[in-house]
């Protein structure tokens, strides 16, 4: 299953960086694309992302209030949530669109993600399992 | 070009294809480059590295010279600077059309012309910078923007105050305008004696236009002034009592002030249908321990929820218990009668599960305070962002003090985040600093990457005028499209998403490269096996090339 990950440069960035240092390896089928903010994903994007073969869009952007460009995050999962229950009324069961708020320090709930997408309905990848203990200690930091 | 040198092979090994630069060094020459052939470097090094000039230094020659670690040696040689090592795109055009050795020149002066283009276009963009307007317009003659004007005059800056109709004192700091009476007045003298400092009534309405270095302001009787900076400083106005007879914060600091002797009961209902805010809660307390200790009467706080962790007002509770101040915590059932302006308030006290009755000789019921009007209608006009409570900014992480959405306006006192003494005090001297880094006289950096309105495909529907959350999108009537306030903008891109004719391009990712470095992810090769969990995913570099798994 192909991942396509479009994260942010604030917090998006920062928990990906944060994944190997938690001991968490983004599997082979992730391709990771960076934007200033996840403001700028409009649906056509999404969209088109979808249509080159991708068979997953994650979307990875800062809490609420908590964007830099104020409300950027909160357009963003607007069209997310559109297109997802686009696909969902037009009956598209393989194709998956989400929006993930996260902080800087919650790898961890990244990498679940990421595991619970790749792996839907299964138990969460050993990666994500492994990477939940050292989280604790590298959130301390 | 001046600084460049460029270190090349001869290629000697291949004696058929050996390269004369001997034109191409004249040609290089024109324009300042120093060119060095070295003769076998991989056997021999390069010896006169010494002679080399210039900051930045191409190298050119085939993959052994990687392979015996001279580009690794010249790079230590090099070590202060090593984003001037330019090697790799020529090396790389060089291995492409190794087979001719007239095309290795060739190659050569095209890299060199096309590193040329990009460093002026670098240089072009670093020095992209917007020399502000000199003079700062203050809104509002209050309290804050008093005290923001004469700290700016204090520090030789030209400040228009722009006088609102409003209250001088919002509440906050109602008690300690009430302790300094002449506070407000000294402030506006120090503003009148500096050399400074101009008031201009506000009258007619006030026209604002945003510009690229700053504002432009028009009022009803035709003054015009450009601004580098506004400062909102507007205070806040409390409403009526919606029960008549029952006395507003203001009108009971207005009798205070009066210095009417205050006898009998005062009952001070807060929380009413929402809690009230901390700065209100501040000058109640204030309000009853003036009334317990100089005028001996009886003070009642009726309140629903005791947050004293607030705004340091811990003490000033303790004070008011002291005092002899009583605290009750009432429940939702609280009764109050109105009997043709005197009250009669009964309920349930949640603390000491009693029920008490009071009959107040006045009753306060304090309002939230809201800006006026005209002070809506100019922060629009300025595309301010007020959020709850309308609050031009709550504390946020990406925000410096007085910053607001619109970078140039700076926002102070009951603007800010409720008002509160010590805040303003601390919040004009961070104010001076953010208005004299932004008048610096040496202009300041716009962002690299802002977008580009297409004036052709633009059908002027203005919705990233709407959308912007900075404000940095304008109408450009002549044009007949939008136009980009490059001083304001923060390169975002959501008016690019948002955009429904297509007609914003962000500079540096336009939208066909956006899309077709999706379709180049969808298409890279996986280049491991998912179980064996090779290399870790590090942190991803430039967008928009970067796979995950690199």
């Amino acid at each position: 299953m192909k991942l396509l990950l479009l994260h942010c440069t604030e917090s998006g960035q920062k928990v990906l960086a944060r994944l190997p240092q938690i001991g968490y390896r983004l599997p082979s089928t992730v391709r990771t694309m960076e934007l200033k903010c996840t403001g700028r994903i409009n649906e056509e994007l999404l969209l088109s992302s979808l249509e080159d073969g991708f068979d997953a869009v994650l979307v990875v952007g800062c809490h609420r209030e908590n964007c830099r460009y104020l409300d950027g995050n909160l357009r963003a999962e607007r069209r997310v949530q559109r297109i997802a229950r686009m696909l969902a009324d037009a009956g598209v069961m393989d194709k998956k669109v989400d929006m993930l708020l996260v902080g800087p320090d919650e790898g961890a709930k990244l990498a679940a993600r990421i595991a619970a997408f790749l792996a839907p309905g299964a138990e969460p990848a050993a990666g994500a399992e492994t990477a939940s203990v050292p989280a604790q200690s590298g959130g301390k930091k | 070009m001046q600084g460049v040198s460029v270190v090349m092979c001869d290629f000697s090994c291949q004696p058929r294809k050996k390269v004369d630069c001997r034109s191409l060094r004249k040609e290089l020459a024109k324009a300042g480059i120093q060119v060095v052939v070295a003769k076998k470097p991989c056997r021999q090094g390069i010896e006169n590295l010494d002679d080399l000039q210039g900051e930045k230094v191409l190298f050119a020659g085939c993959p052994l010279l990687e392979e015996n670690g001279l580009y690794g040696r010249f790079r230590e040689r090099f070590s202060a600077a090593p984003a001037n090592f330019l090697d790799l795109d020529v090396k790389r055009s060089i291995l492409d059309l190794y087979d001719d050795a007239k095309s290795i020149e060739q190659a050569l002066s095209r890299s060199i012309k096309a590193h040329a283009r990009i460093l002026e276009a670098k240089e072009a963009e670093a020095t992209e910078t917007v020399k502000p307007e000199a003079k700062v317009l203050v809104y509002g003659a209050g309290y804050s923007g008093l005290h923001a004007a004469a700290a700016l005059c204090a520090t030789d800056v030209s400040v228009d105050v722009l006088e609102t109709s409003g209250p001088t004192v919002s509440p906050g700091c109602l008690a300690e305008a009430l302790r300094n009476r002449d506070a407000v007045r000294k402030l506006r003298a120090a503003v009148e004696q500096s050399q400074n400092g101009v008031f201009i009534p506000h009258r007619n309405g006030v026209r604002l236009s945003a510009l690229e270095n700053g504002f432009h302001m028009r009022t009803g009787d035709g003054m015009e002034a450009l601004y580098g900076a506004v400062v909102f400083a507007p205070e806040r106005v409390e409403g009526p009592c919606a029960e008549e007879g029952a006395l507003n914060l203001s009108a009971l600091y207005a009798a205070l002030e009066r210095r009417q002797q205050l006898r009998g009961i005062t009952a001070f209902l807060l929380d009413r249908g929402r809690p009230s805010t901390p700065e209100v809660v501040r000058d109640v307390l204030e309000a009853a321990k003036i009334i317990r200790d100089a005028h001996r009467g009886e003070v009642w706080v009726l309140l629903r929820n005791v947050q004293v962790s607030l705004q340091y007002q811990e003490e000033l509770y303790g004070d008011c218990r002291d005092a002899g101040v009583v605290f009750v915590k009432y429940r939702e059932d609280l009764s109050l009668v109105d009997d043709y302006g005197s009250f009669d308030i009964a309920g349930h006290d949640e603390q000491v599960h009693t029920a008490f009755s009071i009959h107040p000789d006045r009753l306060v019921i304090p309002q939230i305070p809201r800006l006026p009007a005209e002070a809506g209608v100019f922060a629009a006009a300025l595309k301010l962002r007020l959020e709850k409570d309308e609050y031009s900014q709550s504390d946020s992480l990406w925000n410096l003090p007085n910053d607001t959405n619109r970078t140039g306006v700076f926002a102070v006192g009951s603007a800010r985040s409720g008002m509160i003494p010590t805040l303003i005090r601390q919040d004009v001297s961070s104010l001076v600093a953010a208005v004299e880094e932004r008048l610096d006289p040496a202009g300041f950096a716009v962002e690299e990457n802002i977008p580009v309105v297409d004036a052709d495909k633009c059908v002027y529907c203005l919705t990233c005028v709407r959308v912007c959350p900075f404000g940095a999108m304008a109408k450009d009537p002549e044009q007949g499209a939008a136009r980009v306030i490059a001083s304001a903008c923060r390169a975002c891109g959501i008016c690019v998403a948002e955009c429904p004719a297509e007609a914003l391009e962000v500079r540096n990712l336009r939208r066909e490269a956006l899309f077709s470095a999706v379709e180049a992810l969808a298409e890279a090769p996986d280049t491991r096996p998912p179980a064996a969990g090779s290399p870790a995913a590090g942190p991803p570099a430039a967008a928009p090339t970067s796979g995950g798994d690199s």
